[in-house]
């Protein structure tokens, strides 16, 4: 280990460091990719500017020309890392602070009037000693009002929707955080003569409609990047005199926005109709208390980013036990960092956090991500004998849908198979996972043999094929199988790509059992006209026909679809959104190439696979091909691989990026029971 | 094509298969529409590849270029991937002559796929 941290170093110290830009621009990847150790966001826009001199990249503080008394009382305001000790620096001045003393014991009693007016004096006191107004922001970190009967202000939850927003940039992109402030700028887009195209709206004298700090241009420039899935809108209910966290898009404003982030867009499409609805509260009953509302938002925005519900029974359970203290506390830390570290939110502070949900994968999805960017900027791709993934394909394991590449992938590295004869054969991709090498019998084809089969099916079609055509393309189908050694393969998978471009599936083929099988993640209706033979009827005439063409391969040792073969639905979990199905199916090849079976009894828990581990599995089995792609580069005899020479130098590139994720995330090492 | 492709592999059946000799390769995309090209047997498919692509008006990286269900590395050439024109290796320039498409050999395309849902058509 201690040489992989050398390695990296090394590396570290080549890399060209940027000044980090103070604003949000669509590069902000690039703020984040030198920072990824320590910090987990994007640096702050603007407007809240740090206190440090001489740390700013635009103008630096300058402490000699501001009026007001000099000395030591100045060097001694580099704000500290712990926002308490803060509070005892201002107690060191001031007699009127004695009373800060113990502050959540103390204040408990106090009506909340007594806090202001110990704000208002702190104030005071600092102008007196002449700062300006920015560096009183950054001392503004007046945490000890905050208490039980503390009820968030308007500039605090903006604030945090700030931290969010920059946090949900890295972590989770799909999320977009909007803080009170936006209603009002909203407005203002309701009256500007607004076209919806992808250009950056302009007012009439030609400069853009939004100042660089507003809320909506933030907004605008996150939605450039990324197609939003959830906006988490924080807004103050006057009328109940409580802070509610709105995740839906059903409100006005909402949907005049949604037109303006993505013109044209199908998701954007809000009904009408839908506008005169009052919300509809979900109650998460985890507040106690009469005034702690806006925290509790806070943080369930928070935890929605990184990928936990608050719906979900453990999540509140997991509040609830830590109790409005401990997230008060949590969001002092938070905001300190936020507003005195110049390269933005510290990764540790949001850790600290988030552990107790477990939601180490979110900060390591984030890590990906900044590990795709460098990719994608030296232009390097993931090598496996033919198949290679792209940063674009990569990061289809983090979200989206799958495409070809990436189940293609997983086919090649899941059909390799370590030749024993060879002392130095690297060790099999299920070894990452303590599995045993994979079944002799069961290959699994990519997903354009299906393609292929589609073909000849058309060709055999009297109206659209000749029977030359036909003969042409299952002597092209036959050669597919020159490097299958057909004497000892028994079961063969099919990945499915139907209806084209639009959901995957897997089809198993068992030439021993004789049984047809569909292993198909999307819930299988009641309706009865969406029957076996109805939804399949094409996937399996092209099943039987692929039996047709492996036996033709097997030269007859192998005996086609028959009238007594088995044809059948399989049992497999299902997905519970519109984004997983082809990670269902790389699992199924997963556990059927392995296993022959779906989770059998000596399964380890992070193959486990269901709606509600793939998030998470997603980012495992990206995060494991990566290193073993490597390593099999790297064990491979340099004159195996075609442009061996130049290949070799991308890949010792690759390993040490891939040393940096695993420095990056120890949660990686520790997750495999059986890793040597 | 130029002369920058010189660096194919050596041939063991020189007097057969000459890098300097020319094969005939036909492109089937997956509707079945042909496109036959005419190249060395140097010459890498990477150039191919991108002659295809902007002939049918398709950005390269979305279309994928299969060899007998073996998708085609950018470095390979027609002499590395052992492509020959359908006849027996002595009689190539024969063959080639007189009719070339039926015989060319051929290198499928396929267009990306993509998925995630099962969405009911309407």
């Amino acid at each position: 280990m201690k040489r992989l941290e050398d390695g990296w170093n090394g590396f570290e110290t080549d890399e060209e460091f940027e000044e980090s830009d103070t604003e949000m621009k669509p590069s902000l990847h690039k703020a984040d990719k030198s920072k990824a150790g320590s910090h987990v966001s994007a640096g702050r826009p603007p407007n809240a500017k740090p206190l440090h001199p001489g740390r700013s990249s635009t103008s630096p503080t300058k402490f000699s020309s501001k009026p007001g008394p000099k000395g030591k009382t100045k060097n001694s305001l580099l704000p500290p890392l712990d926002p308490i000790s803060k509070a005892q620096f201002l107690e060191m001045h001031s007699a009127s602070m004695a009373d800060l003393d113990e502050p959540s014991k103390s204040k408990k009693n106090q009506p909340p009037a007594m806090g202001k007016s110990i704000f208002q004096k702190k104030s005071a006191f600092l102008n007196e000693l002449g700062f300006t107004a920015e560096e009183l922001d950054v001392l503004d970190i007046e945490f000890n009002r905050w208490d039980r009967d503390y009820l968030l202000r308007h500039d605090e939850a903006d604030e945090m929707a700030e931290v969010l927003e920059a946090l949900s940039l890295t972590i989770n992109p799909a999320v977009l955080v909007l803080g009170p402030r936006f209603l009002v700028e909203a407005k203002l887009l309701e009256s500007i003569d607004w076209l919806p195209t992808d250009e950056e709206p302009i007012d009439h004298s030609g400069s853009p409609a939004f100042s660089e700090e507003s809320v909506l241009k933030r907004a605008w420039l996150h939605s450039q990047q990324t197609t939003l899935k959830e906006m988490l809108v924080f807004q103050y209910d006057h009328s109940r005199a409580h802070w509610v966290l709105f995740p839906q898009r059903n409100i006005r404003n909402i949907a005049l926005l949604g037109r303006f982030f993505k013109p044209g867009r199908p998701a954007a499409q809000v009904k009408m109709a839908d506008l005169d609805v009052r919300y509809r509260v979900y109650n998460a009953n985890v507040q106690e208390d009469g005034s702690s509302c806006g925290f509790w938002m806070a943080t369930t925005a928070l935890l929605m980013i990184c990928g936990a519900s608050i719906k979900h029974k453990d999540t509140r359970r997991m509040l609830q036990s830590l109790g409005i203290d401990y997230l008060q506390q949590h969001w002092r830390f938070l905001l300190t960092s936020w507003r005195i570290e110049e390269e933005g939110l510290g990764a540790e502070v949001v850790n600290n956090f988030l552990h107790y949900w477990n939601l180490d994968f979110a900060q390591r999805s984030g890590c990906l991500r900044i590990m795709f960017d460098e990719w994608e900027e030296e232009n390097l791709s993931l090598v496996f004998r033919n198949e290679s993934l792209g940063p674009v394909d990569l990061r289809r394991f983090i979200e989206g849908w799958a495409n070809d590449e990436a189940i293609n992938m997983l086919v090649a590295v899941l059909n390799y198979f370590p030749e024993m004869a060879v002392s130095q054969t690297p060790l099999h991709f299920g070894s990452l996972f303590g599995l045993p090498a994979r079944q002799p019998s069961c290959v699994s084809l990519t997903t354009f043999f299906y393609s292929k089969l589609k073909e000849l099916l058309a060709a055999e079609n009297p109206a659209l094929g000749s029977s030359q055509q036909t003969q042409q393309t299952e002597a092209e189908l036959l050669r597919w199988f020159k490097k299958h050694d057909l004497s000892v393969l028994r079961k063969f998978l099919i990945p499915v790509n139907e209806p084209r471009n639009v959901h995957w599936f897997l089809i198993e083929v068992d030439f021993e059992l004789k049984t047809l099988s569909v292993y198909d993640s999307w819930p299988s209706s009641n309706n009865r006209s969406s029957t076996l033979e109805e939804k399949y009827q094409v996937p399996m005439a092209i099943a039987v026909l692929a039996s047709r063409v492996i036996s033709k391969a097997s030269e007859g040792k192998l005996l086609p679809v028959s009238p007594e073969w088995n044809v059948s639905r399989a049992l497999c979990p299902s997905q519970n959104n519109d984004q997983d199905c082809g990670f269902f199916t790389i699992m199924t090849i997963l556990h059927l190439i392995h296993w022959g079976r779906l989770h059998p009894a000596n399964c380890p828990p992070n193959l486990m696979f269901s709606a509600a581990t793939m998030p998470k599995i997603r980012i495992t089995l990206v995060s494991k091909l990566i290193p073993w792609v490597e390593s099999w580069t790297d064990q491979l005899p340099l004159s195996q691989g075609s442009g061996s020479l130049c290949k070799g130098r991308v890949m010792k590139f690759m390993m040490l990026l891939a040393m940096k994720i695993l420095t990056l995330c120890p949660g990686i090492h520790d997750e495999s029971p059986g890793k040597c | 094509m130029s002369e920058e492709d010189q660096q194919g592999p050596p041939q063991e059946e020189v007097k057969t298969e000459d890098p300097q000799s020319t094969i005939n390769i036909k492109v089937v995309s997956s509707v079945g529409e042909e496109v036959f090209f005419k190249i060395k047997r140097s010459t890498k498919l990477s150039k191919l590849q991108g002659a295809y692509a902007s002939k049918v008006g398709k950005d390269v990286g979305s279309i994928r270029f299969l060899y007998d269900g073996e998708r085609i590395n950018d470095d390979d050439t027609p002499a590395s991937l052992d492509m020959e024109d359908n006849g027996t290796a002595g009689a190539i320039q024969f063959v080639a002559s007189l009719t070339p498409p039926t015989f060319a050999d051929t290198i499928d395309v396929m267009v990306e796929q993509v998925g995630g849902v099962w969405l009911r058509r309407p």
